[in-house]
């Protein structure tokens, strides 16, 4: 068996398993795997892809690998597709070799862009800043700030135990409005549902939407009906969550 | 206008979260800002889906320029600048309408929140038909 083959194609598939574990189109995910295999010298690059898993053949000097993946686990992470995306340019572009390559991988499937701590502020700062642009009051963005951060901690400690997402929202939008409620009450925060509305902003799946459109205008009509109808029934969960809350208070 | 600030402020907040790099950061920022001031400004002139159909293609325009000039993919700047038009709101009172039992409410709101998916869904999808302007081989975005 030839090393390098063997080498080129981890890579390959390798890039493709981050960018699917990072929510990225479909098309993306093929094109980066179709030019960097071509370019590191796979005669022939054959894939399936959907958002759950990745099927792949490839042929190298009359020699043939294969290999099948599910992908579980989803974490949108634009600064992985980002490099990803960098990495398969400097591929094509000759500017970096295979052992390079595959150095730069396992950099990019171990890196962090920002420090946790500062994600949880950016979910935060998001969350209160769009409180008040939909009209709450500097106090109901206070509010949905630090109950962002909480609902942040509920969805990472959540997302590692690959706990449905469509329960995982059910339940955080129903703390999100028990909270907002609590504030309100305590007479810490203005209006509930500005606190609501922009605390679920955090839940709300405008990634698996927008993707989800995107693959369907790309012809992937089943990723991008996957994506669509998680969307839906993620965006159900938080309606049904929220109006649980309302139906016992 | 101070909503643009926070629309800013919030975007970047949201791309932060989702690991943007550094020097994508304030575009990405600019691209949500400028979705929700057209959102804005536009809905007291031609109502709701056309006014967040055109926020939603002028993000996705942006973003697809962004991606061209920071040679970065587009989704770096479209996701978290679609964040200040996705109906959360709508979702809300749609719910509470439900459970009320305020049954008009609801439908209407329950309109609000579909017609404002559907504006966003073509809006973004309008303009990813656009075919890529650049030869197969240089994906810039």
């Amino acid at each position: 068996m030839n090393k390098k083959f063997e080498r080129i194609f981890n890579l390959v598939v390798g890039m493709g398993e981050i960018l699917i574990e990072c929510d990225a189109e479909i098309l993306r995910v093929i094109d980066t795997m179709n030019f960097s295999a071509e370019a590191l010298g796979i005669d022939e690059l054959d894939t399936f892809i959907i958002t759950n898993g990745i099927f792949v053949t490839a042929r190298m000097d009359g020699e043939t690998l294969a290999k099948t993946k599910q992908i579980r686990t989803h974490e949108a992470n634009l600064g992985k597709i980002d490099a990803v995306n960098a990495l398969s340019r400097d591929i094509v572009a000759g500017k970096t070799e295979l052992a390079e390559a595959e150095r730069r991988l396992k950099d990019i499937s171990q890196m962090n862009v920002w420090p946790a701590a500062l994600r949880y502020l950016g979910a935060a700062i998001g969350c209160g800043a769009l409180t008040v642009i939909y009209e709450g009051t500097y106090r109901d963005a206070l509010a949905s700030f630090f109950i962002a951060m909480g609902i942040r901690l509920l969805l990472s400690i959540a997302g590692k135990r690959q706990i449905n997402r469509v329960i995982v929202n059910l339940f955080a939008s129903i703390l999100i409005s028990l909270a907002a409620r609590t504030c309100t009450f305590a007479g810490l925060a203005d209006n509930t549902d500005k606190i609501i509305i922009g605390s679920i902003m955090l839940l709300v799946p405008g990634i698996l939407l927008t993707n989800g459109i995107r693959d369907i205008t790309n012809n992937d009509y089943l990723s991008g009906i996957i994506r669509v109808i998680e969307a839906i029934l993620i965006a159900s969960s938080i309606a049904v969550g929220v109006g649980m809350v309302f139906l016992f208070f | 206008m101070q909503d643009f600030l926070f629309a800013l402020v919030g975007t970047i907040g949201f791309a932060i979260l989702f690991e943007v790099r550094r020097k994508n950061i304030f575009f990405c920022g600019l691209s949500g800002a400028v979705g929700w001031v057209t959102f804005m400004f536009l809905t007291p002139y031609t109502g709701l889906f056309v006014s967040v159909f055109l926020a939603a293609a002028i993000i996705v325009i942006l973003a697809r320029l962004f991606a061209r000039i920071l040679r970065a993919p587009a989704p770096i700047f479209y996701i978290p600048g679609i964040f200040p038009i996705v109906p959360g709101a709508g979702i809300y009172n749609t719910a509470y309408a439900v459970v009320m039992n305020d049954f008009p409410a609801a439908r209407s709101y329950g309109m609000l929140t579909l017609k404002t998916s559907c504006a966003i869904v073509l809006g973004i999808a309008l303009v990813s038909l656009f075919p890529y302007t650049f030869k197969k081989n240089r994906r810039t975005e």
